[in-house]
C-alpha cells in the first residue's frame, strides 16, 4: 500500500517566551510520534529550518514587530490553518501592558539605541491576519495543542470549551478560594481548560486562558469590591492576562 | 557577508559575520529576540504580582525566575521561611536543571557529536540516546509539575512560602525515578564520543555562586575560584554597557573582562563539593583542567547526575519526621517599603532580581539581570578567536563550528532581552 502524503506543520516564535513550542516539547518521547504522523518543517528549537511551506501553522508570541507582521501576511497566503498557541498570540498576553508609556519605557531601557527600534505595543495574531483556532493560556496545555492538531488533520476545527474554571473546580471537589477564603479568584469568568492549576494549589485563578463567552464581568467585580478590593487592586487583578487596547 | 540564524538554540539568535579577501573583518551575535521591557511591566504592581509577571520572561528557566524574585521580595519584606519551603524550592530548581540541562544536552548539542542535524535523526542511528534523554527531560518536568504545579510558570512557590505541597506519594515516586536512571545515565554520557574541534575556545574568566555546599541557591558570588563578592555588592564589579543595535545590554567584569556563567563555572567554582558519582564522573572527565568551552556540554552531563542523586537526597530529608500535609505554608507578614534582592544559580549560570517597594509592597523599581546577557560577550569573544582561527587554516564553512561553539554556551535568547541600567 501506498504511504499516504503526510501534512507539513510548522512551528514559528513572535515575541514570547517561547514557552508554548517549549510545552509541545514537555510531551517527550511522544514528540517523536508528532514527527511520525506529520511532516515538521519549522522548529526552530529542535532543528533547522527546511524552507518547506507548512499546509498548518501554529504561531506563538505576540506581534511587535513590523517584520512579525509582514510574516504573518505571508504565511497566511500560503497555508490551510492558522493557529494562534498561547496567550501573547491570543490576546497579547503578560506583555501587553502600558501601550501609553512604552516610547519612555524603550527610552529608559535603550538610551542609546531607543530611537532604532521599530517595537510596538504587543498585538494579538487576530489584529493583522485572520485566525482559524485560537489555543489559550500562559502556556497552552499540551493535551489540548494533541486534541487540536488531530481534528485539523482531518480537516475539522475543534470546540473550544465554554464554561468557566469553576466547573473543574467543582469536579475535582476543590474548596471554593474565593467564595470561602475570600481570594479574588478569577475562576468564575475564565474559560476552562486548564483542569482548575492554580486554585487546586491555593493560588486564585489568574484568567491566562482568557474570559469564556457568557462570562459575568461585571458581577465578579461586585464580588471583589464586596471582598474590601481597592478599584487599583481590581484593575490590576483583571489586566494581568486580558485583552487590551491601545 | 554571512548570516544564519542559529537553529537549535532557544529564542531567535542570529550569527554575522563579516569577512573579506579571507580575513575576520567584524563578527557579531545578534539577538533577534525583541524587547518586552519586563522591568517596567512590574513597576506599579503589588508584589505578590511579580512573580507571576516575571516567571514570563523565560519558559524553560520560568522556576529560577519564580524563586528568585520571591527570594529578593522576600528579602525586601523581611521575611524568614520555614525549612520545608526552602527544601521544596530547591526540589523545584533541580527539577528545572534537570529538564533544561536534558533538552539541551541530549536534544539540541548531541546530534552535534554524532553529525546528525536533529534529534529526530539521531533517534534513527541510537534511540536509546534520544529516550533517555526524553526520560531525563521527563523527569525534571514532572517535578517541576509536581512541585511547582505546571512544567512551564510554576505557580507554588509565593511570597512568605508555598501555596500548596506535593502528595508524599509522588515524591517517592519522584525519587524513585531518579535512582533508576542514576546508573543508566552515567553508563550512556561515558561513553559519548569527544567534539572533534581544533581551537578549543578557552575560558578564562568564570563567575558562579559558591556556598558550603554545590547548590544552586545561596552562597556568594565566586570569581575565577579566587575573589568573593557578596551578592548585594554584584554591581561594584559587574557593569553594563549597551551596544546597539542589539536588544541585549553586554556585561563585563571590571569594566574590560569578558566571563562565562553557567554549569562549566559552577563546575569549575565548587568542583571540590561534587559527591558521589557526579563528583567522580567530573574527575573522569578532566573538564576543569582543559577549561574549554565546549565542555560546558559535559558540565551539564556532570550536573545531571548531580540532580539525581540531589533529588533523592532532597526527598528523602522532606519526608523525614513530618506529619505530611499537602496544605501550603505561608508565613505571616505585614507590607514594608524595602529594597531586596537575591541570586541564584538558573540552568544557564548566575541570575540576579532586585526590587524596591513602597510601604504598601508596590513595586518602585526591579533590575533584572540573566545569564545569557552575562555570557553575550564571552560568547562574541570566543566566536571571534574561532573564526579568525577557522579562517588562518582556510576553512571556507564557517556556520556549523561558530554554531556549535554559540549552542555550547546552551543561549537562552528569550532570557536575554530586557536589561536595565542601574
Amino acid at each position: 500500500m501506498r504511504e499516504k502524503k503526510k501534512t507539513k506543520v510548522g512551528f514559528y516564535s513572535l515575541t514570547s517566551c517561547s514557552g508554548d513550542i517549549l510545552e509541545i516539547t514537555n510531551m517527550e518521547e511522544d514528540l517523536l510520534k508528532l514527527f511520525e504522523i506529520v511532516d515538521v518543517v519549522d522548529l526552530n528549537v529542535a532543528m533547522a529550518s527546511t524552507g518547506v511551506r507548512p499546509e498548518i501553522a501554529f504561531v506563538e508570541g505576540a506581534i511587535t514587530q513590523p517584520e512579525e507582521a509582514r510574516f504573518l501576511r505571508k504565511l497566511r497566503k500560503e497555508v490551510k490553518y492558522l493557529v494562534a498557541m498561547g496567550s501573547c498570540a491570543c490576546t497579547g498576553g503578560v506583555i501587553a501592558r502600558g501601550p501609553k508609556q512604552r516610547r519612555a519605557w524603550l527610552r529608559d531601557v535603550y538610551p542609546e539605541s531607543w530611537e532604532e527600534f521599530r517595537s510596538g505595543f504587543p498585538r494579538p495574531l487576530r489584529d493583522v491576519i485572520q485566525v482559524d483556532l485560537e489555543i489559550p493560556g500562559c502556556p497552552i496545555e499540551r493535551r489540548y495543542f494533541l486534541h487540536c492538531i488531530a481534528y485539523l488533520l482531518k480537516g475539522v476545527l475543534p470546540e473550544v470549551p465554554n464554561y468557566p474554571v469553576c466547573m473543574e473546580c467543582k469536579m475535582k471537589g476543590n474548596e471554593c478560594l474565593l467564595r470561602y477564603r475570600g481570594m479574588p479568584c478569577l475562576g468564575p469568568i475564565t474559560r476552562a481548560g486548564c483542569g482548575a492549576r492554580q486554585p487546586s494549589r491555593g493560588r486564585p485563578c489568574d484568567g491566562c486562558f482568557g474570559p469564556y463567552a457568557d462570562a459575568n464581568l461585571d458581577s465578579l467585580v461586585e464580588i471583589f469590591r464586596g471582598l474590601g478590593l481597592s478599584e487599583r487592586e481590581i484593575k490590576n487583578r483583571l489586566d494581568l492576562f486580558w485583552e487590551r487596547r491601545r | 557577508m554571512r548570516e544564519a540564524l542559529i537553529a537549535r538554540v532557544e529564542g531567535h539568535g542570529r550569527i554575522e559575520v563579516k569577512v573579506k579577501k579571507g580575513k575576520l573583518q567584524s563578527i557579531k551575535l545578534d539577538i533577534l529576540t525583541p524587547p518586552r521591557l519586563f522591568e517596567k511591566l512590574i513597576v506599579g504592581r503589588h508584589f505578590s504580582e511579580v512573580p507571576t509577571i516575571v516567571s514570563r520572561i523565560c519558559s524553560i528557566c520560568s522556576a529560577s525566575h519564580r524563586v528568585v524574585s520571591v527570594m529578593a521580595l522576600e528579602d525586601a519584606l523581611g521575611i524568614k521561611v520555614p525549612e520545608e519551603v526552602e527544601l521544596m524550592r530547591r526540589l523545584l530548581l533541580h527539577g528545572g536543571v534537570l529538564e533544561s540541562h536534558a533538552l539541551h544536552l541530549f536534544l539540541l548539542a548531541l546530534p552535534d557529536y554524532y553529525r546528525k542535524a536533529s534529534f529526530v535523526e539521531l533517534s534513527k542511528d541510537a534511540p536509546e540516546l534520544v529516550t533517555l534523554g526524553f526520560r531525563l527531560k521527563g523527569l525534571g518536568n514532572r517535578i517541576q509539575e509536581t512541585v511547582g504545579g505546571r512544567a512551564i510558570h510554576q505557580i507554588t512557590p509565593v511570597v512568605g512560602g508555598m501555596s500548596a505541597f506535593p502528595p508524599a506519594g509522588e515524591l517517592e515516586s519522584i525519587a524513585g525515578e531518579a535512582e533508576v536512571l542514576m546508573e543508566r545515565t552515567y553508563l550512556t554520557l561515558k561513553d559519548v564520543p569527544s567534539l572533534e574541534l581544533t581551537p578549543l575556545a578557552q575560558v578564562e574568566n568564570w563567575v558562579s555562586l559558591s556556598g558550603r555546599e554545590y547548590e544552586y541557591t545561596g552562597g556568594d558570588i565566586l570569581i575565577n575560584g579566587r575573589e568573593r563578592l557578596r551578592v548585594e555588592d554584584f554591581s561594584r564589579r559587574f557593569h553594563e554597557s549597551s551596544l546597539p543595535p542589539s536588544y541585549v545590554k553586554h556585561t563585563l567584569l571590571d569594566n574590560e573582562k569578558t566571563f562565562m556563567v553557567g554549569a562549566l563555572a559552577r563546575v569549575l567554582n565548587n568542583r571540590s563539593k561534587l559527591k558521589g558519582r557526579a563528583g567522580s564522573f567530573c574527575r573522569e572527565l578532566g573538564l576543569t583542567r582543559q577549561k574549554s568551552t565546549f565542555m560546558n556540554n559535559l558540565a551539564q552531563a556532570v550536573e545531571l547526575l548531580f540532580c539525581l542523586e540531589r533529588v533523592s537526597w532532597i526527598v528523602e530529608k522532606l519526608l523525614k519526621n513530618r506529619e505530611w500535609s499537602e496544605e501550603g505554608i505561608v508565613v505571616d507578614f505585614t507590607p514594608r517599603a524595602g529594597r531586596g534582592v537575591a541570586a541564584i544559580e538558573a540552568p544557564r549560570g548566575l541570575l540576579l532580581h532586585r526590587y524596591s517597594l513602597d510601604d504598601r509592597g508596590y513595586v518602585l523599581d526591579g533590575d533584572i539581570v540573566t545569564p545569557t546577557a552575562l555570557n553575550l560577550s564571552e560568547m562574541e569573544r570566543t566566536l571571534r578567536d574561532m573564526a579568525g582561527h577557522l579562517l588562518r587554516e582556510g576553512v571556507r564553512e564557517l556556520t556549523p563550528s561558530l554554531e556549535m561553539l554559540v549552542r555550547a554556551f546552551d543561549p537562552c535568547i528569550s532570557c536575554s532581552v530586557h536589561l536595565l541600567e542601574v
